[in-house]
């Protein structure tokens, strides 16, 4: 299935939009279906079935905006100042609000888990044509009571609970959003009580067959109007911890379907306001000639991009009156889309261009919003295509010298962007957490790994055992525990013979005192279990703030690798702004690009 | 011995193990006979909603609700001790 290039824009409060994407139609729209998707972990998982079904809708004839509530995803922060005690709930009527301003004669709006929540509670406003409510949460307490103890019951060190914030993994709750979620219940009032679905007389209800919790919701939204039905795929898209999230197919049909069902048929044109780059003015560290009026503030501007042969997606966030020094790329982290950990690209892109560098974060092809290379939607994370990635969004964003970029990266886009730096002479790269040991995709068939891999360390799990000789299956029926052992043994000899052939080659710490003494200037920020990697690989003894000329090593003992717990976060925010701010601001001379061909 | 009977009643419901709850000790590792992260997520509001407490955050760990032992000991304590929430 190929997917459809949205239209992006910004709309609702003009100090602080929302983002949004919006799948158009080939032809007249039968009208606009507005997504709500969940908040915190469940948000990130959800995003490619959010992508695959706004695709789905379009050629059903319906247009589809993906948007993300303010303070997260690509949507700006909620204002400081104004006490919102309906920020997520108001966020769905600006959408619909948005959606409304096309013209378009019907709307729709489906929404997943809290997303449903937000829907549901919609007053005071025109009702709207169809609503589904997907996996809602009984009750937003129980939402955060089972993240929160996920969190904890995983080890993830949030920070304790106090009165200021809930730390989720990955999402940082204000208390006003705390309110706002614990005041939601869906199982308040009496079983088929009309208050549950005044936002529309057409509404599905899909629910799980095997929580409990939810035969609660559907004998509470036991009305006329609205169809209950149990979806599968639920658990395999967001209970996951260790796998990677499934898109549940046959979720994204039923509510295609349902609504083409009670949508009527009838099209008309949309006419989308020209709204695809916002300019928003953000608090700078210093003044600076081309700050705003007023000093200490930055105007910053924020569009989204299509780059290189691949069309990669991404949103560019510059100083309005022009950027200064290296372009900072930050890179998708495995399978999510380009926000980072718990939004730390968004926040640190604002951050960089509020102090006058220009910023591009993208999605890796094959996720997010970006097209699958080869037309794949179960691209694997570590394939050597996200590298070309990295490589063409620097030729793209910097074509007269792609070396001029700072890269950034997480896990397995850490280990990208190592890759991309030591092939570009780039002029600095900061990893987080990098992954260099895995499965290369290549050598799973029994290839042999990609020669543009040079920090990894191969770890061999080949799909299929090779074609047994006869004698080993005589053997095997004659001592099958013996021929078994056998086997195993002489399978184990040739990985691990390719294995350690892989290390010996690859050592990673070794290829970072290369990339160092390139002129490439390093930064490695890394828990324990990276560190060692590094550390038994060539980078030698190093400690919390090892320095060497380009090369900084921040091993912290505490870092959690997927940066879930806020102050993880915060921690690596300082360490990175501090970085680039001393190495790449403004006022720094740049190197040129036969300056750092002469260091190589 | 309510309590007991309450707790594999929540967990015959919520845990999704892998054999059947009347056959479980009160020492066998939930965990491992099956019980995901999420599972106990629910099993945990579960035991809430049947027994009126909440567990305060130093009893959200997973040894907490590793064996219907280690839960009916978290349990009692919550019913002796009311939480000040």
């Amino acid at each position: 299935m190929s997917l459809s290039r949205p239209v992006t824009v910004w709309f609702g409060p003009e100090e602080s939009s929302l983002f949004g994407a919006l799948h158009m139609p080939a032809v007249p729209t039968r009208g606009a279906v507005v997504l709500c998707p969940p908040l915190g972990r469940e948000y990130a998982y959800s995003h490619s079935t959010f992508v695959q079904l706004a695709s789905q809708l379009t050629q059903l004839g319906f247009a589809a905006l993906r948007f993300d509530y303010r303070s997260t995803g690509d949507s700006f922060d909620r204002t400081a100042d104004r006490s919102e005690a309906r920020g997520f709930a108001d966020d769905v009527k600006h959408a619909v609000d948005f959606v409304r301003t096309t013209g378009v004669a019907q709307v729709a709006v489906v929404g997943m888990r809290l997303g449903a929540n937000f829907a549901s509670v919609q007053r005071d406003t025109d009702p709207v044509d169809a609503v589904v409510l997907w996996d809602p949460c009984p009750t937003g307490r129980s939402f955060l009571r089972g993240q929160r103890a996920l969190a904890l019951f995983a080890g993830v060190r949030v920070a304790d609970e106090d009165a200021a914030t809930l730390d989720l993994p990955g999402f940082k709750v204000s208390p006003e959003m705390a309110r706002e979620i614990s005041g939601l219940d869906l199982l308040a009032g009496e079983p088929g009580s009309v208050e549950a679905g005044t936002y529309s007389n057409k509404v599905l209800l899909l629910t799980r067959s095997e929580r409990v919790a939810d035969h609660k919701l559907v004998d509470r939204f036991d009305l006329p109007h609205v169809v209950r039905r149990e979806v599968k795929g639920q658990p395999e898209l967001l209970d996951v911890h260790d796998d990677w999230p499934t898109v549940p197919a046959e979720g994204i049909a039923t509510v295609a379907g349902w609504l083409d069902e009670v949508m009527p048929r009838s099209g008309s044109e949309m006419a989308v306001p020209n709204r695809s780059e916002i300019t928003v003015e953000i608090p700078s560290a210093e003044p600076s000639p081309s700050a705003a009026p007023g000093g200490g503030t930055m105007l910053i501007r924020e569009r989204a991009v299509w780059l290189g042969p691949a069309g990669l997606f991404g949103i560019e966030t510059e100083p309005v009156l022009g950027g200064f020094g290296p372009v900072c790329v930050f890179v998708s982290v495995a399978n999510e889309h380009r926000i980072g950990p718990g939004r730390l690209w968004v926040q640190l892109s604002r951050r960089l261009a509020a102090e006058g560098f220009r910023c591009v974060r993208i999605d890796v092809s094959g996720f997010g919003d970006s097209p699958a290379r080869d037309g794949r939607l179960d691209q694997p994370v570590h394939s050597i295509s996200a590298i070309e990635d990295v490589l063409d969004t620097t030729r793209a964003v910097s074509p007269d010298d792609p070396g001029n970029v700072v890269l950034f990266g997480l896990c397995s886009s850490g280990y990208q962007i190592l890759e991309a730096a030591l092939s570009l002479s780039a002029r600095g790269v900061c990893a987080l957490n990098p992954s260099v040991k895995f499965p290369p995709p290549e050598m799973a068939s029994g290839g042999p790994m990609d020669d543009r891999r040079r920090f990894c360390l191969p770890v061999i799990r080949p799909r299929s055992a090779p074609r047994e000789p006869r004698a080993v299956i005589w053997l095997k029926r004659r001592f099958p525990t013996l021929a078994t052992k056998l086997g195993r043994s002489e399978q184990m000899l040739v990985w691990r013979s390719r294995s350690v052939i892989g290390h010996y080659r690859n050592g990673p710490g070794r290829r970072l005192e290369d990339l160092a003494q390139a002129g490439t200037d390093v930064l490695l920020i890394c828990g324990p279990a990276e560190m060692q990697l590094f550390s038994e690989s060539g980078l030698g003894f190093v400690r919390r703030g090892y320095r060497k000329e380009h090369l900084q090593v921040e091993a912290i003992p505490t870092l959690d690798h997927g940066l879930f717990p806020a102050r993880d976060r915060e921690q690596v925010a300082d360490l990175i702004l501090d970085h680039v701010l001393g190495e790449f601001h403004r006022d720094a001379e740049p190197a040129g690009p036969a300056e750092r061909e002469a260091a190589h | 011995m309510q309590i007991t009977e309450e707790i594999r009643r929540v967990l015959r419901e919520h845990a999704r193990l892998v054999i059947d709850v009347d056959d479980l000790s009160d020492d066998d590792d939930l965990f491992r006979l099956g019980m995901t992260s999420h599972a106990s997520v629910s099993v945990m509001l579960a035991l809430e909603d049947a027994f009126g407490v909440e567990f305060p955050e130093q009893m959200l760990r997973r040894r907490t609700f590793e064996s219907i032992g280690s839960i009916r000991q978290a349990i009692s304590e919550l019913l002796v001790t009311p939480s000040d929430g």
